[in-house]
């Protein structure tokens, strides 16, 4: 029993020849695969490292869904613990990378892996100069004008 | 070479410059930032305006609120909040509506939050009263939401769930909704026809009672699949003529069950489906499944079925069952010693009716039946008339019964005397009529294996 392989090439020209259903879980390349069968896809804003990510996430994804029914409500917390530690792997740029991968391949899952990870950062800083370093975001106010906004914004305590 | 020249062409978009110099967060587009900020509690949203002038305005556009009045000192602060996100959302859609308040705050303000929230077409609602842990169900607009998600409805403290005719939009929205109540513990459903869920799959760890009721009387649609898979069951009860299929998982350690389903099958259907090892299969899982059982009362008709099928699959032997009531709607008893063989620790059997019996002329087949040793009480319901099958089987109850204690049974209004007229038009049997005095006569003169078995004629 032969299973269907497409091939994926990254930005920097390296194929990645994975199983259709692992890939499928794109919708965009689950569009393509129909559209084009039987070509390689070219994925030329994704490096090698990301879009090997990427597929390591889908490979998981799709052997844990695989069982159908039965299997599913016993793995899902396994699949939750599992997603947990691939996101604690990576480092915040290659994080930002992966986010944005997901959302290019509209892979809905990873998307809010990567967003929760990115979330649990921010609320894991006690104010936001710690939000700034962390994510070296420039602080173009003064401190009055953060004094005012604070106002504003009926900020909640 | 293709792969050389295609690297060459396309610049990589990532990784031009140092990773740890650059604003990554910022230069995300505004609806990923978004979709990071619709998992962040509003508070936290809130403070990134304060990040710089990229941030200012953005928390303002998120299609999402999760607030908790304990991050607020002044109690208007809090409703003013809320307020205003939802005025700010008025004519767009929300992603997420989830409030926790204290009962400082009015139940019509609240409920005035939740109609809001639905309107703008919420698709995860989550309102809790953290004091008293109450969750908004109590208010019927969320039923009506057609665009809540169920996978995020999160009920948490909710033990109930009676759904009487309702037609499901989602064919999985109930599958969902049983699986995510953590402390549910009675499931109690009355389905409709085309009511849109060809499949129900229960499947709860705290579920303790089941009812699945299915009008008998329609008849189309007749290949549904119901899934119990609920270790913690304790009590069934099934009366359906629209599902095909019960597939009860994981044994449950049942204390009571009443099951009235002839799967679907119907007598013309009977003798050819009986070859099909499909429905064997599923007849006799069933029966596994609830063989864990101590109190069963079972519809006739269902027996039928398992003395159709027994012929083809070996019966689970129902250990535990101590007390069992058959509701007859026929003279059909042939099927009761079938079953009654696979009971070996029965005590108590009670013969009963259902509310509208109707009459089935069948012979009792004479065969050597296993004794019934542990039967102690039996208790025939309906009153006899006196009639040949009747008899038999009070016949084979007395004759097959070594420890039988009691046998209690009552006599029809038409074998008094004085009603001797009515009495003609009842009977079914060709044989001479009988009086009261004839039956007494024949129930003496059974033969009784148990030297102690009383009759009590009530």
């Amino acid at each position: 029993m032969s299973k269907k392989m497409i091939v994926l090439k990254s930005s920097e020209g390296v194929s990645f020849v994975v199983e259709e259903a692992v890939a499928r879980q794109s919708k965009i390349i689950s569009f393509l695969v129909e559209e084009f069968p039987d070509r390689e896809l070219p994925l030329t804003n994704m490096t090698s490292e990301i879009l090997r990510k990427t597929i390591e996430y889908c490979k998981k994804h799709v052997v844990e869904d695989d069982g159908g029914g039965d299997s599913s409500s016993s793995s899902s917390g396994d699949l939750k613990e599992w997603d947990v530690k691939f996101v604690a792997e990576i480092d915040q740029p290659r994080l930002m990378d992966l986010l944005m991968a997901a959302n290019y391949l509209d892979i809905p899952s990873l998307l809010d892996v990567t967003c929760q990870k990115v979330a649990d950062t921010i609320a894991a800083c006690n104010d936001e100069k710690e939000i700034r370093a962390t994510f070296n975001i420039e602080n173009d106010f003064t401190e009055e004008e953060v004094e005012a906004i604070r106002m504003e914004n009926q900020y909640p305590i | 070479m293709f792969k050389f020249m295609d690297a060459a062409r396309v610049k990589p978009a990532l990784f031009t410059n140092p990773p740890s110099e650059v604003d990554r967060l910022g230069s995300l587009p505004d609806c990923l930032i978004f979709q990071i900020f619709l998992n962040l509690p509003t508070k936290d949203v809130v403070q990134t305006s304060a990040l710089s002038t990229r941030w200012t305005t953005l928390w303002k556009d998120v299609h999402g609120l999760d607030l908790d009045t304990e991050d607020f000192n002044i109690h208007e602060t809090f409703v003013s909040f809320v307020d205003n996100f939802l005025e700010r959302n008025r004519g767009s859609s929300i992603h997420l509506f989830k409030v926790a308040y204290d009962s400082s705050y009015k139940p019509d303000l609240v409920n005035h939050w939740v109609d809001t929230a639905v309107r703008l077409k919420v698709e995860h609602l989550d309102v809790l009263d953290i004091l008293s842990a109450q969750d908004i169900m109590t208010n019927p607009i969320v039923y009506t939401c057609s665009s809540l998600v169920p996978e995020r409805v999160s009920l948490p403290s909710l033990k109930d769930i009676v759904l009487i005719l309702v037609e499901y939009t989602n064919r999985w929205a109930l599958e969902k909704l049983i699986s995510q109540c953590p402390v549910l513990e009675n499931v109690s459903i009355d389905r409709i026809y085309g009511d849109g869920m060809p499949i129900l799959r229960v499947c709860s760890q705290s579920l303790l009672s089941f009812m699945h009721y299915w009008d008998k009387n329609d008849d189309y649609e007749k290949d549904r699949i119901v899934e119990i898979d609920a270790p913690m069951l304790k009590c069934l009860r099934i009366s359906d003529g629209g599902t095909a299929s019960f597939i009860i998982k994981n044994q449950p350690s049942l204390v009571e069950a009443d099951i009235d389903t002839v799967f679907s099958l119907t007598t013309e259907r009977w003798l050819r489906v009986a070859n099909e090892i499909q429905t064997r299969d599923m007849v006799r899982d069933f029966h596994v499944g609830i063989s864990k059982v101590k109190d069963l009362t079972i519809a006739s008709s269902t027996l039928e079925v398992i003395y159709d099928y027994a012929r083809y699959v070996q019966l689970p032997i129902f250990r535990n069952l101590y007390t069992l009531c058959v509701r007859f709607d026929s003279y059909m008893w042939e099927m009761l010693p079938v079953f009654l063989e696979v009971c070996p620790n029965l005590k108590t059997l009670v013969v009963g009716t259902s509310e509208n019996y109707h009459m089935v002329d069948l012979t009792v087949i004479a065969r050597p039946w296993s004794l019934l040793s542990s039967l102690e009480h039996v208790d025939i319901e309906r009153p006899l008339k006196g009639e040949a099958l009747e008899m038999a089987l009070v016949g084979y109850l007395l004759e097959n019964s070594p420890n039988l204690k009691k046998l209690s049974l009552s006599l029809h209004d038409s074998l008094k005397k004085g009603k001797s007229d009515h009495k003609l038009t009842l009977s079914l049997d060709d044989a001479p009529k009988k009086e009261e005095s004839d039956i007494f006569i024949e129930l003496l003169n059974f033969p009784r294996l148990s030297c102690s078995c009383q009759i009590i004629v009530r």
